[in-house]
């Protein structure tokens, strides 16, 4: 089987686990940071990545990606400030049960969902990509196309709160990605005479300054006083334990939960905080027991915590079929295959066979990896998060974007790149426009317009190819319909 | 909920996809056909102009401004990030480095010096050995002084 080859192949690069190892327990400790994103600190560390082998580079991101979504439930659960956006569901249930001083059986909860529903997500990645990718091989530019304006119109109506302004911050991506030497005349386009805008803006300054400065601004704005996080007495019970017999009968809830997860990450846009909260919906919906959620109910901690991580796996299928990523971490981690030379699409399972399993491989160790520090560590990471303020650690991640930003091209002009586009991204989240519409559109728009033009070159019927071509014209309208059907809802909803 | 600050933008991001547009002017259409260079940048100056009328008119339920805490913080951040570009190839990095530690340290409200001062001297000490002695990070030796220089 591929994925026996992909555990040979990791096994047999060292540097390679020892990182994945590190990314297990920085994801956690990062998650479990209110305020820092996985998403922002893979922005952060993706310069670090460019002295290492693409594999230890996509494995070390891509594991991060995933105990951080679990090390969000530290927070939420210790101190009620969810470490990330989807474990405000794990909060409601989770903090309560801490309360009653059985923070260790919360937290062993959420180990066990969220290990679970990683696994379930893997394997269905696993399974599922590459079957996925043999049928998008015979794609031309047409489908291509297609497939970019779908993701277009999907990630800008679904991704944030208005669908005009995910739209507006969509076009604003490509807008930004259009400066520079076009790469078919080599004519200059919106660079204004500046010879460092000829090679156009690059991905990891935009990365960190979007995520990371914004989220520093804002920080910084909000005055923070050294204040530290409230970390409830577990009294004599020392958090209690989680048994067996807790477990079991949660196995249908887990599972249920993970295959939202799942289907949810497949599509683009949505993401892990709208699996979580589906999850804890419907879980709540038809248990026997729905009136006593948001009390401390271990099944609700369970639901939204297997969900959320059930979305990391599937979500890179559409990446790694269609060269589309439909989260900011498969975003980021698009960014790192381009880095390294490595071309997104079908061909990939082809052209990197051995990457592409090893870090399938590296991801399934990853999940266990996490699954063992949050099991025994988890508690006395979070009592260790609470006692260091705030303010002193947004002042070292400051200082690691400076350098961070720098390091790609050895340029300070990246530097003044990442303020400008922190600045950009200071001013889109206190609007409330999705900086991952932006991100993700700038990394699409170069790939779009070659399409673009190379299906009109092709073509002799113009723009009727869009239509005439079956596979082009039913991504196209499944993106026309995902875009009107939400700004329908969104007006009704002002009516 | 869109508010007064969202008209403001809107008509900010109308502008500039006029200015946009009128740039693309510059771009020469090809012979490759319509679809050349200056289709897409053209297409998206549209968009954006359209946007942001499209944000001005709807705004129409006015929430007031958002609430308001320190901003003059969040643009003394970038402007201390400036300070870092133009300071290290003039004094170095591990110089600049420390203004921009105590400076960001006392954005963030500490005030012990003692805290200060260790801050001050170990995040650039530790920066530069992970950065540039560990990952081998190329960084200029700053003009007009450098610590590095006293060390040989």
């Amino acid at each position: 089987m591929d994925i026996l080859d992909g555990f040979a192949t990791l096994i047999a690069n060292p540097t390679a686990l020892g990182f994945v190892a590190l990314a297990a327990f920085i994801g956690v400790v990062i998650g479990a940071l209110p305020g820092l994103t996985a998403a922002a600190a893979i922005a952060m560390l993706v310069p670090l990545t460019f002295y290492l082998d693409p594999l230890a580079a996509l494995a070390f991101l891509y594991v991060i990606g995933k105990s951080g979504r679990y090390g969000g439930s530290v927070s939420a659960i210790l101190f009620n400030t969810p470490g990330t956006t989807a474990s405000v569901a794990t909060m409601m249930d989770g903090h309560p049960l801490a309360k009653r001083g059985e923070s260790v059986r919360a937290l062993r909860m959420a180990t066990v969902a969220s290990v679970s529903g990683d696994f379930i997500g893997d394997i269905i990645l696993i399974l599922g990509a590459a079957f996925i990718a043999s049928q998008t091989a015979r794609f031309g530019p047409p489908e291509y196309f297609a497939v970019y304006m779908m993701a277009f119109l999907v990630i800008g109506s679904v991704v944030g709160k208005s669908v005009l302004k995910g739209l507006i911050a969509t076009t604003l991506g490509i807008a930004v990605a259009m400066v520079g030497l076009d790469p078919i005349t080599g004519q200059a386009r919106w660079t204004f005479g500046l010879l460092e805008l000829e090679n156009g803006f690059t991905l990891v300054p935009l990365l960190i300054g979007v995520f990371v400065i914004s989220e520093l601004m804002i920080q910084a704005e909000a005055h923070l006083t050294g204040q530290k996080a409230r970390v409830i007495d577990q009294g004599e019970g020392g958090g209690g334990r989680l048994h067996w017999t807790d477990v079991r009968p949660l196995w249908g809830v887990i599972t249920r939960s993970s295959l939202y997860g799942a289907v949810i990450g497949i599509m683009p846009g949505l993401g892990s905080s709208v699996a979580a909260f589906v999850a804890y919906g419907e879980e709540k919906r038809h248990a026997t027991d729905g009136e006593e959620w948001g009390t401390g109910k271990l099944a609700g901690v369970a639901a939204p915590e297997a969900a959320n991580n059930a979305v990391s796996g599937p979500s890179m299928i559409p990446l790694l079929t269609l060269g589309v990523p439909g989260t900011t971490v498969a975003a980021i981690l698009m960014g790192v295959f381009l880095i390294h030379g490595i071309p997104i699409g079908p061909t990939l399972f082809v052209a990197a066979h051995d990457l592409i399993y090893g870090l399938f491989a590296a991801g399934l160790i990853g999940i266990a990896l996490y699954g063992l520090i949050g099991w025994f560590f988890g508690p006395a990471i979070g009592r260790t998060i609470a006692r260091i303020p705030a303010s002193y650690v947004y002042p070292t991640i400051f200082m690691v974007t400076l350098i961070a930003a720098y390091t790609g091209r050895l340029s300070f002009w990246d530097v003044q790149v990442m303020l400008g586009a922190g600045v950009l991204g200071y001013i889109m989240r206190k609007l409330e426009f999705p900086p991952a519409a932006f991100i993700i559109a700038f990394i699409l728009a170069p790939g779009a317009e070659e399409a673009l033009r190379q299906s009109l070159l092709l073509s002799r019927n113009g723009w009727a190819i869009f239509v005439t071509e079956p596979v082009a014209a039913i991504f196209l309208a499944i993106g026309l319909g995902v875009a009107i059907w939400r700004g329908v809802r969104s007006l009704l909803g002002r009516n | 909920m869109l508010s007064r600050a969202d008209t403001w933008f809107g008509f900010a991001l109308a502008a500039v996809g006029i200015g946009l547009f009128w740039l693309t002017q510059d771009i020469r259409i090809t012979e490759v056909g319509l679809v050349g260079p200056r289709f897409v940048p053209q297409v998206v100056s549209v968009l954006l102009t359209v946007g942001g009328l499209a944000l001005m008119v709807s705004s129409g339920e006015q929430s007031g401004d958002a609430e308001r805490n320190a901003p003059w913080r969040a643009a003394g951040l970038v402007a201390i990030g400036l300070a870092h570009v133009y300071l290290t190839p003039l004094i170095g990095y591990l110089a600049t480095s420390a203004l921009v530690a105590a400076a960001t340290l006392m954005l963030f409200g500490i005030r012990d010096w003692r805290i200060l001062g260790v801050g001050t001297l170990a995040l650039p000490l530790i920066m530069h050995l992970i950065f540039i002695e560990l990952m081998g990070v190329f960084m200029p030796r700053g003009r007009w002084f450098d610590v590095l220089a006293l060390f040989g």
